[in-house]
């Protein structure tokens, strides 16, 4: 813990000078708290509103947890099958590049159209946001591998198979998870947007009932606990990565990188 | 002792913008069982080349090679380690010893105890769980060649094992490949540009040309072992050859 608050002291005297700042100007200035309202009373929300920002949040995470899933397996899957097929590459690649072009954003409310006001539009969303870093990222990682370290493999006369999950896949292990965590944070705000779009439940539901009610305390503390969310989110991914990809780091250097 | 690999009038060109290269044009020799042949050669002409051939990675265009009397492919047969670091990151050094075994499905317990007694005589006991980018060069190298003893084949064709090492590195584990091959008793096939560590541990070597490579000479060295650097007629044969292999790069 002690360790934990010396590596963010810095993050925190930044937070704490902005708050403070901002609390002395909307105290000072008179701000209408349905224009700004000061972070001490956002904080006072929070709290005492938390059951119904939990719940909402619950909301947005099963959506988010939900399109992560179907966006990585289907990233992945799609990543493999491009590796291998030639034909599959030149028939998909530079559409799956060229669909970026579109705002997945944009298409929200066609999904809402098409799949209603429940849970799957909200994950379609995120699962798409998620899609494209996985797939470029897993394509890469598939190709990054020695192809001497293959070679090795073939005169021992390993199957294809075997190259695959002995070599290739955890080689590409690296990459995915950086995608993941590009991908992490993103599918976050794309469910959110996809709740402004339609929805019963959930943060970005919480934050257009409450705009339209003059309730601007409510909106920042949704926007606080939606944060929370992707911080939260993002320390897993992190947590995995640790996990899967510590012989990147020799033990013995292990507490220098703790720097950055 | 009779031939034990046969490498037979190979040919092979590679197809470059504008045209054919042609990288090997007839090469012929062959190695005794438990033999240690040694190919040297002005650089680019076609080492790496033959190697990947006879790992069965490449097809010859015409020509053969045979292990025994069977011909065709010597996939499978052969234990292959390539110039570069092969050793796989995500694996602890015992890990990535293990791995032949386990690409030829073999009981993992039984290669498991195998390879633990061999640490010892790798000089990699302790260094077991440790990752590759925990070891020292050296080391590496030792582990990518314990590797290739452990496949279970009985030709291992290493290209160029100790070109990355520092000096001192690679007199020391020049030593110690041969005092491990003449214990294991293997056939092995060493790509070098080192004509001194071809001389230190090979029985016979083999001259390439420049580019097309064909086999220009192939020397019986028989110094007796174990041979010492300073040894007078090692360093008037490391003379002649380096002669040679100069003459055979203006040709080029």
């Amino acid at each position: 813990m002690a360790r934990a608050i010396r590596r963010y002291a810095a993050t925190l005297v930044t937070l704490s000078i902005v708050f403070s700042l901002w609390e002395a100007g909307v105290r000072l200035f008179h701000v209408p708290a349905y224009i700004l309202p000061p972070p001490s009373r956002i904080i006072t929300v929070f709290c005492t509103r938390f059951p119904l920002l939990l719940g909402h949040a619950g909301a947005t995470l099963i959506e988010v947890a939900l399109g992560m899933l179907l966006g990585v397996l289907g990233g992945f899957v799609l990543a493999v099958l491009i590796f291998y097929s030639h034909t599959l590459e030149r028939a998909l690649y530079p559409l799956i590049i060229a669909s970026q072009m579109i705002p997945v954003f944009a298409i929200a409310p066609l999904l809402v159209i098409w799949f209603g006001y429940g849970l799957w539009p909200k994950v379609t969303v995120a699962g798409l946001i998620v899609f494209f870093p996985i797939v470029v990222n897993t394509v890469d990682g598939l190709r990054s591998v020695n192809e001497e370290t293959i070679d090795v493999l073939r005169s021992l006369n390993a199957t294809r198979l075997q190259i695959f999950t002995r070599v290739r896949l955890p080689a590409s292990l690296p990459s995915l998870l950086s995608g993941l965590k590009v991908g992490v944070t993103l599918s976050v705000v794309g469910a959110t947007i996809g709740e402004w779009v339609g929805a019963k439940s959930g943060l970005g539901y919480l934050m257009i009932q409450s705009n339209a009610l003059l309730r601007i305390d409510l909106v920042f503390a949704a926007i606080l606990m939606l944060s929370l969310l992707g911080l939260l989110l993002f320390g897993i991914v992190r947590i995995i990565e640790r996990r899967l990809l510590h012989w990147r780091t020799p033990r013995n250097q292990k507490d220098r990188r703790r720097t950055t | 002792m009779t031939a034990f690999l046969n490498v037979r009038q190979v040919r092979k060109k590679f197809s470059v913008p504008g045209g054919d290269l042609p990288v090997l044009d007839g090469v012929s020799f062959s190695i005794d069982r438990r033999g240690f042949a040694s190919v040297v050669g002005p650089s680019g002409c076609g080492k790496t080349t033959l190697i990947k051939i006879l790992a069965g990675i490449l097809q010859v265009d015409s020509g053969e090679v045979a292990v025994h009397s069977e011909t065709g492919s010597l996939r499978g047969q052969v234990a292959y380690m390539p110039q570069s670091d092969t050793l796989l990151p995500w694996r602890t050094a015992l890990a990535n010893a293990l791995l032949p075994s386990q690409i030829d499905r073999r009981p993992h317990e039984e290669a498991r105890h195998e390879t633990r007694d061999l640490f010892a005589r790798f000089g990699l006991s302790g260094f077991e769980d440790l990752y590759p980018v925990e070891l020292s060069g050296g080391m590496k190298q030792r582990l990518a060649l314990m590797r290739t003893f452990l496949s279970q084949r009985d030709i291992l064709l290493l290209d160029e094992p100790f070109g990355a090492l520092d000096a001192l590195t690679r007199v020391h584990l020049q030593d110690w490949l041969h005092s491990v091959w003449q214990e294991m008793g293997k056939t092995i096939l060493l790509v070098t540009h080192d004509v001194e560590e071809a001389l230190l541990l090979a029985d016979h070597i083999i001259l390439l040309s420049a580019r097309p490579a064909c086999v220009r000479n192939d020397f019986t060295i028989d110094i007796t072992r174990p041979r010492k650097r300073s040894d007078a007629s090692l360093v008037q044969q490391k003379e002649e050859l380096l002669q040679l292999i100069y003459a055979e790069e203006l040709n080029g």
